[in-house]
Order: C-alpha cells, then sequence, then structure tokens
C-alpha cells in the first residue's frame, strides 16, 4: 500500500510539473478566404464551355483547389450557367454574375456573353448535287469581330430539299437538290438565321400582258433569272402569290398565273421562301 | 469544525445500512498534449459525478466535466483569446480494493465525449470522443462520505476540422488530477 501510495504522489508531482503552459498560437489551420482564379470573362455565344476553378486560401499561406468542394450558381442562369466550374453560355448574348458560396465564403466573377449577329457561309456548286459538298462557316459578332470559328451552341437543319450528312458548329457537309433549299442555323432552342444554298434567284420573267384586257383571264407565263446567267428557267421556288385592288390572282402554279386585271396601274408580289427570314419579294407592276 | 462533523453524523444517522448509490464533486487540473501537432493545453476543471457501486468493490460512474480552455489551438478569431468551454459526458466502471489501510485505492476505466466550443471560420464547436482510465484513492469519512484523490489518463480524438477540400483530425492525450468528495445513501 506504502508502494501505491508513493508511486500516486510522484506521478501527481510530475503531473504538476510538466502542466501550466499554454498554446496561445493557433495550430489548426483555418480558412481564410474562397476564390475564383480568373477575373471577368468575356466568351462568344458560339464558344464551348470555359472552365475557370476556386480556390480557398488558409491561414498558414497554403492554398487549395476547392473547386468541387463549393456551390456554383450564376445569377442569370438563362444568359449562362455554372456548374463545377463550367461555364456554359445559354443564350445569344447577355451579361450574368457567376458566384462561388461556401458557408460564409463568397466570390464572384462577371461572365458577358457576346451576341452574333450574322453568319458567314463559304460558296459552294450550286449545281452539283450528286455527292456532298462542305460549308464552312463562320461568326460576325457584336463588338465587330468576324470570321470568328464557332465552337459550340449552332446546329444545322435543312428545309428537306437537301440533306445535311454531318455537321458541328463550323461545318455542314451536304447534298443539295434540285430545289431551293434552306439551311437553317438554331441556337439555344431557335432559328438564328436562314440560308438559300442553291442557285440564286435573281428575277423573274413574265410573258405578255394585254393591260387593256379587262375582267378577264389572262395566263400568263413565269420565268426565272438565277445566278450564272440562267434566264428564263423553269422557277423551282414555292412562291406565295399577293396581289393589289386592281388585280386578282385566280390561279397558280410554277409554270403560270392566271391573272385578272381590274384597273391599271397594278402591281403583283411574288413572295420566295415565305414566312422564313429568307423571305424576298419580287415585284410585278404594268401600267 | 464541531459543527461540520455533528452535520456529517446527523446525515449518517439518515441512511442506515451498506449505502451504494453516490454522488460527488471534484476539482482538478488538466493537461493535454496533442499528438499529431505541436500543442498543449492546461486548464482547471469540474466534475460532477452520479455512480451505483461499493466503495470496496465494483461501481459504475456517469459524470459530467467542464473545462474553461486558457490554450488557443483551433480558434483562428483574433477577437478570442483561447478556446471556448468544453463539456463531457463520461461513462466508467471502478473497481475498488481494501488493503486494510485507511485509504482504499481503486482503479477504473471507461469512454466519453464531449463537446469545446471554438470559434473558426466554418465550426463553431467540435466534438470529441474519448477513452480514458484512472487510478486514485478515497479516503473514507463515515460510511456515508469519503475524499478522493484520482488521476486519469484519456486518449481524445476530435472533430474533424473543415478547410473544405481536406480535413484534419487531432488527437491528444490528457490527464486529469482530481480531489473531490462523494456522499453515499
Amino acid at each position: 500500500m506504502k508502494l501505491l501510495t508513493n508511486a500516486f504522489l510522484t506521478f501527481g508531482t510530475l503531473f504538476f510539473a510538466a502542466c501550466g503552459e499554454n498554446t496561445t498560437n493557433t495550430v489548426a489551420p483555418d480558412v481564410n478566404a474562397v476564390e475564383i482564379n480568373s477575373s471577368d470573362i468575356i466568351m462568344y455565344s458560339t464558344d464551348g464551355n470555359l472552365s475557370v476553378r476556386a480556390f480557398a486560401t488558409y491561414t498558414d499561406s497554403a492554398r487549395e483547389d476547392v473547386t468541387n468542394f463549393v456551390d456554383w450558381a450564376s445569377s442569370n442562369s438563362s444568359v449562362a450557367s455554372s456548374s463545377v466550374g463550367v461555364i456554359s453560355a445559354n443564350a445569344n448574348g447577355g451579361e450574368t454574375n457567376v458566384i462561388v458560396n461556401y458557408s460564409n465564403f463568397s466570390d464572384q466573377m462577371n461572365v458577358k456573353v457576346i451576341k452574333l449577329t450574322s453568319i458567314n457561309y463559304s460558296v459552294i456548286d450550286t449545281n452539283y448535287t450528286s455527292a456532298a459538298q462542305d460549308i464552312n462557316v463562320s461568326g460576325n459578332f457584336e463588338n465587330n469581330d468576324a470570321n470568328i470559328t464557332m465552337n459550340d451552341n449552332i446546329t444545322w437543319l435543312s428545309d428537306g430539299n437537301s440533306t445535311i450528312q454531318e455537321s458541328d458548329s463550323s461545318r455542314i457537309s451536304i447534298i443539295i437538290g434540285d430545289q431551293q433549299a434552306l439551311l437553317y442555323g438554331v441556337m439555344f432552342g431557335a432559328v438564328f438565321s436562314c440560308h438559300p444554298i442553291s442557285k440564286e434567284l435573281l428575277s423573274i420573267s413574265y410573258s405578255d400582258v394585254n393591260v387593256s384586257d379587262l375582267e378577264n383571264n389572262q395566263t400568263i407565263y413565269i420565268y426565272g433569272n438565277y445566278e450564272n446567267n440562267e434566264t428564263n428557267a423553269t422557277l423551282i421556288h414555292n412562291i406565295l402569290w399577293t396581289w393589289d385592288a386592281n388585280s386578282t390572282i385566280e390561279e397558280a402554279n410554277s409554270t403560270a398565273i392566271a391573272l385578272k386585271i381590274h384597273n391599271v396601274p397594278t402591281t403583283i408580289t411574288a413572295t420566295i421562301f415565305p414566312g422564313t427570314d429568307c423571305a424576298k419579294d419580287f415585284n410585278q407592276t404594268w401600267q | 469544525m464541531k459543527k461540520i462533523m455533528l452535520f456529517l453524523l446527523l446525515v449518517s444517522s439518515t441512511y442506515a445500512e451498506s449505502p451504494k448509490t453516490y454522488l460527488g464533486a471534484s476539482f482538478g487540473y488538466l493537461n493535454e498534449n496533442f499528438t499529431n501537432a505541436d500543442a498543449q493545453a492546461s486548464m482547471n476543471s469540474m466534475k460532477f459525478k452520479a455512480g451505483y457501486g461499493e466503495r470496496k468493490a465494483y461501481a459504475v460512474e456517469f459524470s459530467l466535466d467542464y473545462a474553461q480552455s486558457k490554450a488557443k489551438i483551433f480558434s483562428s478569431s483574433n477577437n478570442v483569446s483561447s478556446d471556448g468551454d468544453r463539456y463531457g459526458l463520461n461513462i466508467d466502471i471502478v473497481k475498488g480494493f481494501d488493503f486494510d489501510v485507511y485509504v482504499l485505492p481503486f482503479v477504473k476505466a471507461g469512454f466519453g465525449a464531449g463537446r469545446m466550443r471554438v470559434d473558426r471560420e466554418l465550426q463553431d464547436k467540435l466534438s470529441y470522443g474519448a477513452f480514458s482510465v484512472g487510478a486514485g484513492f478515497l479516503i473514507p469519512i463515515n460510511e456515508h462520505f469519503d475524499l478522493e484523490v484520482v488521476c486519469d489518463y484519456k486518449k481524445t480524438s476530435y472533430e474533424k476540422i473543415n478547410l473544405i477540400s481536406s480535413q484534419i483530425r487531432y488527437e491528444s492525450n490528457l490527464n486529469v488530477l482530481y480531489f473531490g468528495f462523494n456522499t453515499r445513501f
């Protein structure tokens, strides 16, 4: 028992001798800040995804990549969204802030999406219909940047008078048909532009009209004048006919119209690609 | 002194024989050394306990301890000079011995869990778990009262601290020397 008591007292003495010191400088590192590793960015609406990273800085001066651990958000996700550091344009133009959050820490950056204003199409042989041809496309943007390669966010559709074999944002491999065809560029779920890809119609010719023959149907033959000096050719377009109060088109097909003149002067209008951005009017007036 | 003795005799007479339930309070000093960091903490500690068992045989003890940290190991805020209060709840099995001397030595073993207030960017408290062993002796005053001296060793493991992309767990060896008073009924 004496041994036990002595051992206990010895241990207690040693314990107290060792006591009294307290660490006063924090040993465990802590987070100082969470930051995005990029300043504000500007991207074309046809750019692919852009990647940024988020870093945490610590009280011991260390720095760690925390991209996968923080919450990513966009103040206007209809313009651009962000997910785990990947920023994607969702609209043709606009501005938003990409925000990272983790507990009380936050950082943000501005993202500007530059609007695509028009598309440049390379020229193809409109008489060559037996195999696919490549159309190379590039974009012109609202900040006056021109001929910019488009990487993403635009897809291509044809109107049925041609066949797209394969495509990406900067190239379309297409077989054109005999009929005038349209190529549609689709961005973010809406048609951005249409582009006629067969030979271009320059004007329409009409057979003779007797302007003094009023209130009787006259058959008037129509012809197309196309690029490459192809004149008086059979029209390959579907045409919407409209007229003024001084005449009436009673009937129409691809080669002729039945016109009844009530009075002169009178004007009729032929519209190709009606209802599309490629719509084009050809007016004809008889005095 | 006479009044105290009279009070103890009065209380003793209330409980006839074989008291097994006891309550106690202790005051102590703890010294903590971290195993995976160059850090040390020393502070006063208080403990309140309730137990069931005999002095000279086995007993089970539940205790609640409290300490106010004087060290700044986890807290990073400049607004505080030390980590905060720490509370723990423990359960121990005690084995007492009778060597037919004036004191009754005992050994004990158990485990516990607790929580310490900290002032960090991502955490305001850290939980911890501990396994403990201890030894000490009782100095019986009478059948119902005794004084206690005990030395505990605790192996403590703290909740991981959050650094967003990683986490660090700190562990420590903790020694506590308690002086206490128990009443049995």
